[in-house]
């Protein structure tokens, strides 16, 4: 397609001849040759034949799970016999957040050369579709335009699965799934000492109690029972903002890692079931209130189900079969967002604490939803000491903000007495602190598993990291806590088990 | 898909890839610097006239922001300077140039004298255009509705100094009394009266700045009441337009506090430049206009005029942007194309020499296309690489230019020197001009 770029030099020479001859200068009308030398160059310059181009794109890595980084190569090589000068050229991203590096470049091409587009996206669970790269190319001067989507012969689907290799459901699972019992058995934790009897082992044997007094005891050892294993994952509002563009939320990792969990505790036949807070009161997977419950017991409902229904709510905003409570059928809700949008940092930033909004409107937003969190937490205590943001400060920075909650109580009551937990949160506010209380004062044994999706962001959202850090620690003296962040280490820190 | 290949935002037609907008900016201030090199006296006024442009281009910045009274306030207190030093600019060009060439020996000589002054005028046209091109390139400040709102702007803050000029002219012209007579003059008193007071109990050294601070917080206090008032009323005009009212509003006062002195000086200046045989003249018509209608009116009626050459300014852009004559994404540069051009034809209609005039055609080519191919590189390529691409077109772009003006140098080289007895007559000139029609119409065919 050739575009008139050079008329402006018509209308120059034109100019340059009229004035020339008004004013009887004979430079002027011999500067005509300049602009006339670009209009020739214009029409002279041109692409004598369409670029023959061919395409391949690799992944690396090729598998990766939801929130991890992927490095996208798209190579494009020139496999015609003419130079292209001017060729730019657009890669066919899906609906992924670009987060380094750009799938645009421009460039000029000999025969057989090639040129590598390198950039990040992050995977979300599912399969991507990535279309061809959009190329177009130019002559020298610019005069000539050709556009054409290029196929490519290698590389067009991005699947993102769990890792066959899951450290997450390492890391827990060395935690749960096992309990001290009553009475003397195989475990590890000391019970009791006995007269040696013929045919107890040799390393039972006190050794150091044989060489103080001559006699020979045996040790004897606490009892390990398998014990069921409740997962809870937490898809309340704060968690359901995105830390950027494309970005998982926090809701959705949450629901990952709780994914990976039930798969690794069903194998191992001690997973007790799977709670969900903060579904859609009218809904219908609320159990009670805005929690949801599968039990595995006799079989009446399916962990699995669930989980996939919590999927499909943080995906869209809205239960699965319902509407939002405000009536409208699958809309998005103000600050839910699934649109690779600028706001969705602000939302996520207004909605984690409050304190670092991009605008009055976020602030706004933020000042509401941490009224509502300091509302679901202190019900039961309305003289807590919460300060603006929800965080009071206890001793040593820990959060205390914290008394009984109506959706905890309801998700305690569905799960067994003697069950361990497994929170699966991004404790992006204090009901994950207030849940872990109490959680451990019934007598459960508690792990947090805490996507982080603070770590990247900016000011706003490294502050409310540093929070989060702070909700962390509290928890991590009522349980204990995996800090993981996709894509990179798990990083687990065992402490105190009240 | 996400990524689509022309992001048609306003944010995105801002941008221009870096070696072609330092190209512009290379080109185009080496141009204007050459031309000024060989119009030396010129270089006073095209230095006023471009500090106006650039002024005016924080006009038309100021107001593509975001609607704000004090966005609003900032444009309104530039918009009088910038018409002033842009109209300024030109009108002591010839005054000077007036100064040098008059009066002429013969009266065949006149034509050849306005002539002159024409071209030289026109080169600092060229110049002062180039440099607003240039100005406006840096942030594409006529991208989106950015040209639009700053004619609003203009026009909301210059109708305080035009409304104010028509009352004080209809004033001195249906009454006895001038306005500075009925108006000024006890306003100045009344304020006298307050200052007074001040300055009996504040040391000189404060003096001033005291003053200042409390004509500061009077204004202030004004034109919160006065935005109060709009406020409550159903005219009340947006927090922009309201602060381009004050802007107005403040550069009016400015200009009538200091109307007698600028008056004076402007008068007495002009005076001195004129022949001994009409001083005289002048001085008496100076004289009766500030007597029959006030030194303030004058001075309005100055600004106002000023004011009247930066609308035609705005509105001869905005007529090519809407033509589509001027792209909106590359406005800037090709403006300072534009510029470059002019000061090349006039220059060379008053004897600048031939490469000086056929470089400066080729440059003005030169920064047209760099600004546009910038424009569209930055837009499609985004934040990728864009360095051998750009080498390759400007590197062509560049040569074409060079050896166009080793052609040119050698078309011209053959040509008479029109000075010679032996110049080119009518007949000549029509054959050669006809030449360049003809290699024209081939080439069109050729497309």
């Amino acid at each position: 397609m050739t575009v008139g770029r050079w008329r402006i030099g018509l209308a120059a020479t034109l100019a340059l001849v009229g004035v020339g001859l008004l004013f009887a200068e004979p430079t002027l009308l011999g500067a005509a040759v300049v602009p006339l030398a670009y209009v020739c160059y214009g029409v002279v310059s041109g692409l004598s034949t369409a670029p023959r181009l061919r395409a391949t794109r690799s992944f690396e890595p090729e598998e990766p799970g939801p929130g991890e980084q992927v490095t996208v190569r798209l190579h494009l090589e020139n496999a015609g016999d003419s130079v292209v000068p001017d060729l730019r050229i657009v890669d066919g991203v899906p609906d992924l957040a670009v987060v380094d590096g750009s799938p645009r470049t421009a460039t000029a091409l000999a025969p057989g050369e090639t040129v590598t587009v390198s950039y990040s996206v992050v995977a979300r669970r599912g399969e991507h579709e990535f279309d061809g790269p959009l190329v177009r190319a130019r002559s020298v001067s610019a005069s000539t335009v050709h556009t054409e989507r290029v196929d490519v012969a290698t590389g067009t689907t991005l699947t993102c699965v769990t890792p066959a290799r899951d450290r997450l459901s390492e890391t827990v699972l060395r935690r749960v799934g096992q309990l001290s019992a009553g009475g003397h058995g195989e475990g590890t934790e000391f019970y009791a000492t006995r007269a040696y009897r013929r045919g107890d082992p040799m390393r039972r044997i006190d050794w150091r109690h044989v060489a103080k007094t001559g006699e020979f005891v045996t040790v004897e050892y606490r009892d390990q029972q398998a014990t069921e294993t409740a997962v809870v994952v937490d898809i309340r509002e704060p968690g359901l903002g995105r830390p950027a563009a494309g970005h998982p939320s926090g809701a959705s990792l949450s629901a990952e890692a709780a994914d990976r969990l039930l798969t690794a505790l069903d194998r191992a036949n001690v997973l007790a079931g799977l709670g969900a807070a903060g579904v859609d009161p009218g809904g219908p997977l609320a159990t009670v209130g805005n929690v949801a419950w599968a039990g595995t017991a006799g079989r009446q409902s399916d962990p699995s189900v669930l989980l996939d229904d919590v999927r499909r709510r943080i995906e869209t905003g809205v239960d699965p079969e319902g509407s939002n409570a405000d009536g409208t059928g699958g809309a998005t809700e103000p600050g839910v967002s699934t649109d690779a949008s600028a706001g969705d940092d602000r939302q996520l930033t207004a909605r984690v604490d409050g304190g670092s909004a991009a605008s009055p409107g976020a602030r706004a937003v933020a000042e509401d939803t941490d009224a509502a969190s300091n509302r679901e937490t202190n019900d039961a205590n309305p003289g807590s000491a919460a300060d603006a943001d929800g965080a009071a400060a206890g001793p040593s920075g820990t959060v205390e903000g914290d008394g009984s909650d109506e959706s905890i109580e309801q998700l305690l009551g569905q799960m067994p007495a003697q069950a361990q937990v497994v929170l699966c949160t991004p404790a992006l506010d204090n009901w994950a602190v207030a849940f872990g209380r109490a959680v451990t004062a019934r007598g459960h044994d508690l792990v947090v598993v805490s996507p982080d999706i603070t770590a990247t962001g900016d000011v706003g959202l490294q502050l409310a990291g540093l929070r989060r850090q702070l909700r962390l620690r509290t928890l991590d003296q009522v349980g204990e806590v995996v800090d993981w962040t996709p894509g990179r280490s798990v990083s687990f820190d065992p402490g105190g088990v009240s | 898909m996400a990524h689509s290949p022309e992001p048609a935002t306003g944010r995105s037609l801002a941008r221009v890839t870096r070696i072609a907008g330092a190209l512009v900016v290379l080109v185009t201030v080496a141009a204007v610097a050459l031309f000024l090199r060989e119009f030396p006296e010129m270089v006073g006024p095209a230095a006023l006239g471009s500090a106006g442009s650039v002024l005016l281009a924080v006009v038309l910045g100021l107001s593509r922001g975001s609607d704000r009274s004090l966005t609003g306030l900032g444009a309104g207190l530039l918009v009088v300077p910038a018409a002033v030093t842009v109209a300024g600019g030109v009108l002591v060009a010839i005054v000077l140039l007036v100064e040098d060439i008059f009066p002429v020996e013969e009266e065949a000589l006149l034509s050849v004298g306005w002539l002159l002054i024409a071209g030289n005028v026109g080169v600092v046209v060229g110049c002062v255009l180039a440099v607003f091109g240039l100005a406006l390139s840096r942030r594409n400040v006529v991208a989106g509705n950015g040209l639009a709102q700053g004619m609003r702007t203009t026009i909301t803050s210059g109708a305080v100094p035009i409304l104010t000029a028509l009352l004080f002219f209809l004033i001195a012209g249906t009454t006895d009394t001038t306005a500075d007579d009925a108006v000024v003059a006890p306003v100045a008193g009344l304020v006298r009266s307050l200052v007074t007071p001040v300055t009996a109990v504040v040391p000189a050294q404060f003096e001033v700045p005291v003053l200042l601070a409390a004509l500061v917080v009077a204004a202030a206090l004004l034109v919160g009441r006065l935005g109060r008032w709009l406020t409550a009323t159903r005219f009340a005009p947006g927090p922009r337009t309201a602060g381009a009212l004050a802007g107005g509003t403040i550069t009016t006062v400015a200009v009538i506090a200091v109307a007698g002195w600028v008056y004076e000086r402007v008068t007495t200046a002009l005076i001195q430049r004129f022949p001994e045989e009409i001083e005289e003249q002048m001085r008496d018509a100076t004289t009766t206009t500030a007597s029959s209608f006030g030194e303030s009116t004058a001075v309005l009626l100055a600004v106002v005029l000023c004011l009247g050459v930066l609308a035609g300014l705005l509105v001869a852009v905005y007529a090519a942007l809407w033509t589509g004559l001027l792209a909106r994404g590359s406005a800037g540069s090709s403006l300072a194309g534009v510029g470059v051009f002019l000061a090349a034809v006039f220059g060379g209609t008053v004897g600048a020499p031939a490469w000086l005039v056929l470089a400066g055609v080729a440059a003005s080519l030169l920064v047209w296309d760099a600004g546009r191919f910038g424009v569209t590189l930055a837009r499609e390529a985004g934040t990728g690489q864009t360095r051998r691409v750009e080498f390759v077109h400007l590197g062509a772009a560049l040569l074409v230019g060079f050896a166009a003006v080793v052609v040119a140098m050698l078309v011209v080289g053959r040509l008479p020197d029109p000075n010679s007895a032996a110049a080119p007559d009518g007949p000549e000139l029509l054959a050669l001009a006809s030449v360049v029609v003809g290699l024209l119409s081939l080439v069109l065919s050729l497309r």
